[in-house]
């Protein structure tokens, strides 16, 4: 539903922004956003390809094969891009996706250090409250209360589920829309374009297109570009604790001044993170 | 080297699906959405991994994969699939890049699927990757998630 209304609205006029156009030459415009975001996403589909038509190749249990290979396949990839990034960083001395790496792997450990933190606390507080009570109940209940804070926190884990379905379902529909503004925008409103999805950005994929902006306010009034990014289809990928991966199909139409209009078919996957009950993009994979 | 690709896809995509962003679905638990997706995941990759030295189990694979509308598509365009593959002795290498569900209930879903594919032939022996955007409608029949329709988005 809310899509729907988010295409309709989002032709031209509300246009919103994109991309890293770093030159301001030939396929700036259309390949912006894509340009910044492409090398990491081939590799991904490279990785996890090679894995994969092992699946294939075993007729006799395709399905095992394939999942078996995938963790690896992701974990590895993983690993890739961030040497990638740095080798980038060495070969062409763009700072900006060594930076992100390093910044994205901060991240990761400071959330880490935040989970393991929280259980403890919880169990904490209702000893406090019971201050006057004897001492051995405070310590049977401080006990009973770590062991079921802690039992929880595992079956919380060890399902990996720690979101609603609403929760999940809000991610989603967000990234279908956050997609549609980074892929669109319009010369005569950029600005409000690129300010509208730094708003609805954050972490690594909000510093590289805060960069990307700068280019691209320069760019797209000399092209008089006019970008229309559509979300075709969006579903989840994965769910973990605070974090909700999708997949966006999404076609992107680009004019400019001196070129003919053409269509992309993009293949995108976004990590969505929640803060303070909002969720925002995080990072932009172009698939393929 | 496209004809491998068009005549996969021309023969099972009964329907090509306009970009129409609409039940846009649920998350529920994880270990039924990994189900879906996983087999989803390996539905794609069947559908365009053939290889004409193999191309009898090759498509035997995807039958025991799909149901209902799905499965009596390909089954009734298998024979001439065959052919047309063994005739080019043409080879389909397939990578799913990605996969998500859009929308599922306990025994049906909706699943987008990302694959590349590259068609290679004796005449055309440096096949270009051709990335694709499919829908696959699975349904659960007896415990298991099989394909049931199937679709390209454009």
């Amino acid at each position: 539903m809310k899509l729907d209304k988010l295409q309709d609205k989002d032709l031209p006029e509300e246009a919103a922004a994109e991309e890293a156009g770093s030159e301001p030459a030939e396929e700036v415009v259309e390949g912006q956003l894509s340009l910044m975001e492409t090398e990491e996403a081939e590799e991904t589909g490279e990785a996890e390809g090679s894995e994969d038509p092992e699946g294939s190749a075993e007729p006799e249990e395709p399905e095992g094969a394939e999942a078996s290979g995938e963790g690896t396949a992701e974990a590895e990839d993983a690993e890739e891009s961030e040497k990638d990034a740095e080798a980038a960083q060495d070969d062409d001395g763009e700072a900006g996706e060594a930076e992100e790496a390093e910044a994205g792997a901060a991240a990761a450990s400071k959330k880490k250090a935040s989970k393991a933190g929280k259980p403890k606390k919880k169990a904490l507080r209702p000893a406090r409250v019971r201050r006057d009570a004897p001492l051995w109940s405070v310590i049977v209940m401080a006990v009973a209360v770590i062991g079921l804070a802690a039992g929880t926190f595992v079956l919380r884990a060890g399902s990996g589920e720690t979101l609603t379905r609403d929760e999940v379902d809000k991610a989603v529909r967000t990234a279908a829309a956050t997609a549609q503004h980074i892929s669109s925008w319009d010369y005569r409103t950029i600005e409000s374009d690129t300010k509208q999805v730094l708003g609805e950005t954050t972490g690594d994929f909000r510093e590289a297109y805060e960069k990307s902006a700068v280019k691209l306010l320069e760019s797209a009034p000399e092209q008089e570009a006019v970008t229309v990014g559509l979300t075709s289809k969006a579903g989840v990928e994965s769910v973990s604790k605070g974090q909700v991966k999708v997949l966006v199909f999404l076609n992107q139409q680009t004019t400019r001044k001196d070129a003919d209009a053409h269509i992309e078919q993009h293949r995108l996957l976004l990590t969505m993170v929640e803060k303070d009950g909002e969720w925002l993009v995080s990072k932009l994979d172009i698939l393929g | 080297m496209a004809v491998l690709a068009v005549v996969a896809l021309g023969l099972l995509g009964g329907g090509i699906y306009p970009p129409v962003a609409k039940g846009i679905a649920s998350a529920s638990a994880a270990d039924d959405r990994d189900a879906i997706l996983q087999a989803a995941r390996q539905v794609g990759l069947n559908l365009m991994s053939m290889d004409h030295k193999t191309i009898e189990q090759d498509t035997q694979r995807v039958l025991s994969g799909s149901t209902g509308t799905f499965k009596d598509q390909y089954a009734a365009q298998t024979k001439t699939f065959i052919e047309e593959i063994t005739k080019n002795q043409a080879t389909s290498q397939a990578q799913v890049l990605g996969a998500g569900v859009t929308d599922y209930d306990d025994d049906s879903a909706e699943v987008i699927v990302a694959v590349s594919a590259v068609v290679t032939s004796p005449s055309v022996p440096n096949g270009t990757p051709r990335n694709m955007r499919f829908l696959i409608e699975m349904s659960k029949v007896d415990g298991k998630w099989l394909a049931s329709k199937f679709g390209v988005i454009q």
